[in-house]
């Protein structure tokens, strides 16, 4: 349990880099894919698997652990 | 019928209903505790939950600021998106270990718990004073937004009929007596009623935006109009993409109102389903709203940068130009974003309420005399928002900005000391000293970039390097009281 939604905090923190556009020339003429320029549908897509892996990883957190005495 | 009395017509229905699930929730109340009117005696399911706290992320910043920011920036402003989601992964490091310490230990406003972790006198009672004033002033920054954007839209609504002034203080003392009477109960209430508005509104004007030449047309007219809007972000632009999401995904899980909602959740697993659709909001709102904003610069150019947070009013009453039915969907989404707006206004106010009467002022939140006090600073704050609303001067989004560089510094006392037993209270003091020392200067000297970066994010990386320092060379904090 602990494992998957480490691993899906991980896949989180790659995304929002995956998602700048980092390749991308702002001098260029962007194409346009799914009615977005190029850049910002890979944008879109990166924060929509954002999105995915949220759910997995709230999916595999407890919020009923024992609190103890905090940290 | 015509558009200004179609839309005060519907105004006043919306208000009626409002006034209707106010008086309900003051039927249901249990008892006159802080716990049962702040925090609507934790009984908050799944469905309920969801919407409050959707109402409450998304204001009158999202709906009225958002597009106005997309009409100043063009596609960049994806960013919005992905800003919104660094929020949900903000509350993955607070709330596992928050939500249960709050069900053990009944808090009731986030000092409760600043108190449990760092001891009930000393550097412990200085920190959770000192936390509460960051809290007080950045949320009294975020009410005031939410009172501009209320004047803007009813004046649009009622095409004129209720001006800005009129509409700014006969919405704020609406909200006033509803959050008064009905407490958390009536803001939650009002808030899904409001969620649901929002939702239908924007898939509305989506719906609108991609009839006709659909949106690879838009994006080949924007960029007819101004090439930059669709070019991709530059070297600086893309550092203060990293900025933005560091921004809102450590400053706004400090919005007391919505960690009073992870208090208030009748279960974990009600909260847990809620933090799994919030997740997916972004993509039905701030995406949504993004692309409305796109939309307006073919549509009206060289908009100044006030005038840019009317673009949305600006696109309905186009909309609403098209036919009788549009006209009413068009007076649908005013209210949609009224709605929004004042979600989040409420939510703030009851917040603010009991966060001055519980830690600036130091009554003890089991109390019910506390109430009376929370309901009375709630008033006092308003009438002071109220008098800097009606001049208004400063765009909605940088208000936000404003709102979250003052919150965030409050970040570290939070996110680290949930975390680290050695985290001290007076190093967090430290800590939050430089941070709102950096801030502030910067704000004297007008400066809002450092290196590309937004100085709330450079203030809290002092904050947070100093913070961890005096940590580890100043000797303990008293110990923490047992509870009983």
């Amino acid at each position: 349990m602990k494992l998957i939604r480490r691993g899906a905090l991980i896949g989180i923190g790659l995304l929002f880099i995956m998602a700048i556009p980092w390749f991308w020339d702002p001098n260029e003429k962007p194409e346009i894919i799914f009615g977005l320029p190029d850049w910002a549908a890979w944008s879109l897509l990166c924060f929509i698997g954002v999105a995915v892996l949220n759910a997995i990883a709230w999916t595999f957190t407890d919020l009923d652990g024992d609190a103890g005495d905090g940290p | 019928m015509s558009f200004g009395l179609l839309g005060t017509v519907c105004l006043l229905v919306y208000l009626v209903l409002l006034v209707g699930l106010a008086e309900y929730a003051r039927r249901s109340r249990k008892d006159s505790t802080p716990s049962d009117h702040f925090l609507a005696g934790r009984e908050l399911g799944f469905f309920v939950l969801l919407l409050t706290l959707y109402a409450t992320t998304y204001s009158g910043n999202s709906l009225l600021g958002y597009p106005g920011e997309g009409y100043r920036r063009g596609y960049a402003w994806i960013i919005s998106t992905g800003m919104m989601m660094s929020l949900m992964v903000g509350y993955q490091i607070l709330i596992p270990k928050l939500r249960p310490l709050s069900v053990r230990e009944n808090f009731v406003t986030p000092g409760d718990w600043v108190l449990y972790r760092y001891g009930k006198e000393g550097a412990g009672l200085v920190l959770r004073s000192v936390l509460a004033l960051l809290m007080v002033v950045a949320l009294g920054n975020y009410l005031l937004a939410q009172l501009q954007a209320m004047g803007h839209v009813t004046g649009q609504v009622t095409n004129g009929l209720v001006p800005y002034s009129a509409a700014v203080i006969g919405l704020a003392g609406f909200i006033l007596i509803y959050e008064t009477v009905g407490g958390m109960r009536a803001v939650a209430w009002t808030d899904a009623v409001q969620g649901v508005l929002m939702l239908l509104g924007l898939g509305l004007m989506l719906y609108w935006i991609s009839q006709g030449e659909g949106f690879s047309e838009l994006v080949r007219k924007v960029g007819n109009v101004r090439p930059s809007a669709i070019a991709a972000p530059s070297d600086m632009q893309r550092i203060n993409w990293i900025s933005t999401i560091l921004l809102v995904g450590i400053g706004a899980v400090m919005y007391p109102q919505a960690i009073q909602r992870i208090f208030a959740a009748r279960s974990s697993a009600s909260l847990r389903r809620a933090l799994v659709w919030m997740g997916f909001l972004p993509l039905t709102t701030t995406f949504v709203v993004m692309l409305l904003g796109i939309a307006a610069i073919p549509r009206f150019s060289d908009l100044g940068t006030l005038e840019a947070d009317r673009v949305m009013p600006m696109l309905l009453a186009q909309w609403a130009a098209t036919g009788v039915v549009w006209q009413f969907f068009a007076v649908l989404v005013f209210v949609a974003a009224l709605a929004a707006i004042m979600s989040t206004a409420d939510s703030v106010l009851l917040s603010l309420g009991s966060i001055i009467a519980g830690d600036v002022l130091g009554r003890n939140t089991a109390d019910p005399k506390t109430t009376k006090t929370g309901k009375r600073a709630a008033m006092v704050v308003m009438l002071i928002a109220l008098g800097f609303a009606l001049f208004p001067t400063l765009s909605l989004w940088r208000l936000t900005e404003l709102k979250l560089e003052i919150l965030v510094q409050a970040a570290p006392a939070f996110m680290v000391g949930i975390h680290w037993k050695k985290f001290k209270a007076k190093g967090a003091l430290v800590g939050i000293g430089i941070g709102v020392f950096i801030a502030l200067v910067a704000l004297v000297l007008d400066v809002r970039r450092i290196w590309g970066l937004h100085v709330g994010v450079v203030a809290v990386a002092f904050n947070f390097a100093f913070a961890v320092f005096f940590s580890c060379i100043l000797p303990a904090d008293r110990p923490r009281e047992e509870t009983p």
